[in-house]
């Protein structure tokens, strides 16, 4: 597999052009949300509106390892309120007025930056995207709220993603404009001190020159990343994933294996055969077992297992 | 005597134990591997079941333990909740 790089060079585009837009995975909370919406409409004409609980009960996991032996669930109850109808609003108001060492991460309050991933009545969501009246009823009057699963914990709902963030690192998140051999030759024509100078190999030189003009790419190979640069990297889908929890080591994780096809699939990219050969394990890729609890869970309503299935049919494709 | 039976987590925290305790025997500051095992000698009264406790300081020492094994870092400090 992935021996003659000429012969991969001149397949590229190829491969490439077989990696359309195909059949989507689905995903669920759309279907859902038309199902509630239709519901609605059928039963608001009698019952009038959704029956609202006076309080709501947020229970919520704290832990602060320099203080408490043990975790456990806080909770507290606020009055329901529709001016403020994001979890995020009413974790600020927890803070501000009952608990003021409560721990949790946020930025952006719009669902841009990831940071407020938790998981929320089960699910991992972000908090600032996260409709609290939409989850509440008056049978089912609480939300609770726990970390990410699996993750090592910092404090209360804050969790530690460096392992996270270095395993998106390996995969080299950028333009590559020259691969691995060009740099090696590169060394050899413009010595470094110490180094030889080799004639042989100038004639490769047209390969290194940078571009003169911007790095173009056609509407086409544009389209190709749509719904991969999205992902802003919250940790949703990994954290979900229950082949993540048991091989967090190596296994490298639905978000990263998407933002991993986003620079495979990119035409402006010159490493495909060095990424997809770094790929090709039996523990970074190939324990993806197609769970889909990434598709379920995605704030952004992306599809990282359609990615990591794309990734597969590349790898035995080249 | 037999050895006593260890659990994955004591094992893991013995592991870190004595990594850091190389990784200090490099540095310069003599002191540094004297207070690393002070650290672990203070915390090892934590009673086996706060395991969720442990867990967090394994978490921590490892990070603590990339710091120390950089050649740029000469010095660590610990902060607990009883320093």
């Amino acid at each position: 597999m992935l021996t003659n790089s000429k012969a991969l060079a001149r397949t590229i585009p190829a491969i490439r052009a077989t990696i359309q837009p195909q059949v989507r995975f689905q995903s669920t909370s759309e279907t859902v949300l038309g199902l509630g919406q239709r519901l609605k409409s059928i039963f608001s004409s009698e019952d009038g509106p959704k029956k609202m609980p006076e309080l709501v009960q947020y229970r919520i996991f704290k832990y602060d390892p320099q203080v408490d032996n043990e975790p456990y669930i806080q909770s507290w109850y606020l009055e329901y309120s529709k001016n403020s109808p994001m979890l995020l609003d009413d974790l600020f108001r927890i803070k501000n007025t009952k608990d003021e060492g409560l721990a949790f991460r946020r930025s952006c309050r719009e669902g841009i930056c990831g940071s407020c991933a938790m998981n929320v009545n089960g699910k991992n969501a972000l908090a600032c995207t996260y409709k609290v009246g939409d989850h509440i009823s008056d049978v089912k009057p609480y939300i609770s709220v726990y970390p990410l699963p699996h993750m090592p914990i910092v404090k209360d709902l804050a969790v530690d993603m460096k392992h996270f963030y270095m395993q998106y690192k390996s995969i080299d998140p950028y333009l590559k404009e020259v691969n691995v051999l060009d740099s090696f030759i590169k060394d050899r024509i413009n010595p470094k001190p110490g180094f030889k100078h080799d004639r042989r190999l100038s004639k490769f030189h047209f390969t290194l020159k940078p571009h003169k003009k911007e790095n173009l790419q056609s509407k086409k190979n544009r389209a190709l990343i749509d719904g991969l640069y999205e992902c802003i990297l919250c940790a949703c889908c990994s954290t979900s994933c229950p082949s993540y929890w048991w091989n967090r080591d190596k296994y490298l994780g639905p978000a990263v294996l998407l933002q991993a096809y986003r620079w495979v699939v990119d035409s402006r990219d010159r490493a495909l055969k060095e990424r997809l050969d770094y790929l090709n394990d039996v523990y970074r890729l190939y324990r993806c077992h197609t769970i889909l609890n990434c598709i379920k869970c995605c704030p952004k309503s992306l599809s990282p297992a359609e990615a990591i299935s794309n990734i597969k049919s590349m790898i035995s494709l080249t | 005597m037999k050895p006593r039976r260890l659990s994955g987590l004591q094992m893991q925290v013995l592991s870190v134990y004595r990594i850091m305790l190389r990784a200090a025997k490099e540095k310069q500051d003599a002191s540094i591997s004297r207070m690393v095992r002070s650290e672990f000698r203070k915390n090892s009264s934590i009673p086996v079941t706060q395991h969720h406790r442990i867990e967090w300081m394994l978490n921590q020492s490892r990070g603590k333990l990339e710091l120390m094994q950089s050649p740029n870092c000469t010095n660590v400090t610990f902060f607990g909740p009883d320093n």
